[in-house]
């Protein structure tokens, strides 16, 4: 049995911020993604352009994909405040 | 060679940096609010799945940790590079005006003596010197953006080397995919819009953040233990320490990690550099002044420590008054750029060092101001070379003689000998004056970044230059009270 106990709405609370935090750091990706590309355009140099749009294309990916994990966690988080509360709480 | 402008819009740059560091901000409070999140979820849930859940929450907090982190230390690294650009193209249109005026003036003077005159071409062609050696200065304008933009793009790519090492030759969409992949969350998206993730689904997402931070590390509500994070590194660094094979990697492995270590490991390779100047400096000063003795001095021996030496330049250049110092503004670019590193932050204790420097920048090109670091160094090296050419001139020249003879270190007649002794003096002041103004990145590199490497392909590496810098520190500096 994964979960032994807990207080479910503790825990529920916890989902929540986890889901609000999560559309928050998936939500950074466009400001990294189109402001590194506004970056790049204004660098003048292409090295540094080319650099920049690597950091935009692997830092814009990678704050979705943490979003996109935070909201999995919370879905967890969530599912095992609601399996305990079924079964009782505590 | 003229006066063309370096390519590039510093004002979209800034533009899009206060973007980037706006992104940062909210990351940071991203960041806590993942730590209370999962704290909440984690403080009363017990069994298996909380267990798997609390390494999960670690390596989250990690990522969104990294990610504030990298992006708003690449944010002012870029930022500096604005600023070298936009003083290029500000000091390259105001070398034009400059030309031009004196064109228009030889224009002038020509123009009003009789045809044939032999004063013509000589008006003339001095024209063309001055106009020459301002075009001279504007590719030397030209050239320090490049060196910066150079510089600016290896730490902006060891910012991307945190998610996706060696992306160099990667295409965008190349290392969007190699996120995707390591982050494993592939297809779950579509399935949270659908909310019809499965558990098996989402444990398989967080598999990877679950691998990010060892279990000893974790506290018990889900947060990262750093000082324990660091241990583990420190761990790691011992028992590859006692393997030979890895130690015989060490030295390539520096050498990569400069080049693509996150910022944060950018910044103390460079310490590290520094440090190991510092070290090198101390070592080699006595036996310089032993040569120097039989070169050029009366006396036998040298008695004095390295940090003694310093201590007496210190003492002496403090007599330098500001009718001294207002001697070395009869050049402008030097009295605003002294000007200007006095402003930037030297604290009192450190106020010595730009003194001394006018006395030791005399072979300041010689030695460590020939090649600036780089484009965050630009400021303290344009101060240190200022000043380093304000020594060049004849009140500064006498001063340099006149410090060192008054500190017994050379005699009266010597007027040769006494460059080693500056030399090292100069190195150590620089080296020690680097040190200082990133000692919060050092201190923030130990307790926060260190541990963001466990997992990384370079541990090693970096925990090599993080006992470097932290020896250094702890054997050095509060003995130079640079700080």
């Amino acid at each position: 049995v994964g979960n032994v106990g807990g207080d479910p709405s503790r825990m529920t609370g916890g989902a929540a911020a986890l889901h609000k935090a999560a559309a928050a750091v998936s939500s950074a990706h466009t400001a990294i993604g189109s402001d590194g590309a506004r970056a790049a355009g204004a660098a003048g140099d292409p090295t540094l352009a080319a650099a920049l749009s690597r950091f935009a294309a692997a830092w814009s990916t990678m704050l979705v994909d943490t979003g996109t994990q935070l909201r999995a966690a919370s879905q967890l988080a969530a599912n095992a405040a609601q399996d305990l509360a079924t079964a009782g709480g505590h | 060679m003229g006066f063309e402008l370096p390519p590039g819009d510093p004002d979209a740059i800034q533009s899009a940096l206060n973007s980037w560091a706006s992104v940062a901000a909210d990351l940071k409070t991203q960041e806590s609010a993942t730590q209370s999140g999962f704290a909440a979820a984690l403080g009363t849930w017990t069994g298996a799945r909380a267990d798997d859940f609390r390494a999960v929450s670690a390596g989250l907090q990690l990522q969104v940790h990294e990610a504030q982190a990298t992006i708003e230390e690449t944010a002012a690294q870029l930022r500096n590079y604005a600023a070298v650009l936009r003083n290029a193209i500000e000091e390259i249109k105001h070398l034009q005006s400059l030309a031009n005026a004196r064109q228009a003036s030889a224009d002038t003077q020509t123009n009003k003596l009789p045809a044939g005159s032999t004063q013509i071409d000589e008006i003339q062609q001095h024209a063309a010197m001055y106009v020459g050696s301002l075009m001279q200065q504007a590719e030397t304008l030209r050239q320090n953006v490049r060196k910066a933009a150079e510089a600016t793009a290896g730490v902006v790519d060891a910012g991307t080397s945190v998610v996706v090492p060696a992306a160099q030759h990667l295409t965008p969409a190349e290392i969007a995919r190699r996120v995707d992949q390591s982050t494993g969350v592939v297809g779950i998206q579509q399935a949270i819009n659908g909310n019809s993730l499965t558990a098996d689904q989402a444990w398989a997402a967080l598999n990877s953040a679950a691998k990010e931070v060892p279990g000893k590390a974790v506290n018990p509500d889900g947060s990262i233990n750093w000082e324990e994070l660091s241990k583990e590194l420190t761990e790691v660094e011992q028992e590859e320490a006692e393997n030979p094979a890895k130690k015989a990697l060490d030295g390539a492995l520096d050498l990569w990690t400069l080049s693509t270590a996150p910022p944060s490991g950018w910044a103390l390779a460079r310490l590290a550099e520094a440090a190991r100047n510092f070290h090198n400096a101390e070592s080699a000063l006595p036996p310089d002044l032993a040569r120097l003795n039989a070169a050029a001095l009366d006396r036998p021996t040298i008695s004095m420590s390295p940090d003694e030496l310093l201590d007496s330049i210190e003492r002496d250049m403090s007599r330098l008054t500001p009718a001294d110092e207002a001697a070395f503004a009869a050049n402008a670019d030097v009295s605003e750029a002294t000007e200007s590193l006095l402003r930037n932050g030297l604290p009192a204790s450190a106020d010595w060092l730009v003194k001394g420097s006018v006395a030791l920048g005399a072979i300041g090109d010689v030695w460590t101001l020939a090649d600036p670091h780089s484009a965050t160094d630009d400021k303290v090296d344009a101060g240190l070379n200022a000043v380093g050419l304000a020594a060049t001139t004849e009140t500064g020249t006498t001063l340099i003689t006149g410090g060192l003879e008054a500190t017994g270190l050379i005699a009266a007649d010597a007027t040769v000998g006494w460059v080693p002794v500056v030399g090292w003096g100069l190195v150590a002041g620089t080296a020690g004056y680097e040190l200082w103004k990133h000692r919060e990145a050092v201190g923030n590199f130990v307790t926060h970044t260190v541990p963001n490497f466990v997992t990384n392909t370079v541990p090693h590496a970096v925990s090599g230059a993080v006992h470097a810098v932290g020896s250094f520190v702890s054997d050095h500096i509060p003995h130079v009270h640079l700080w």
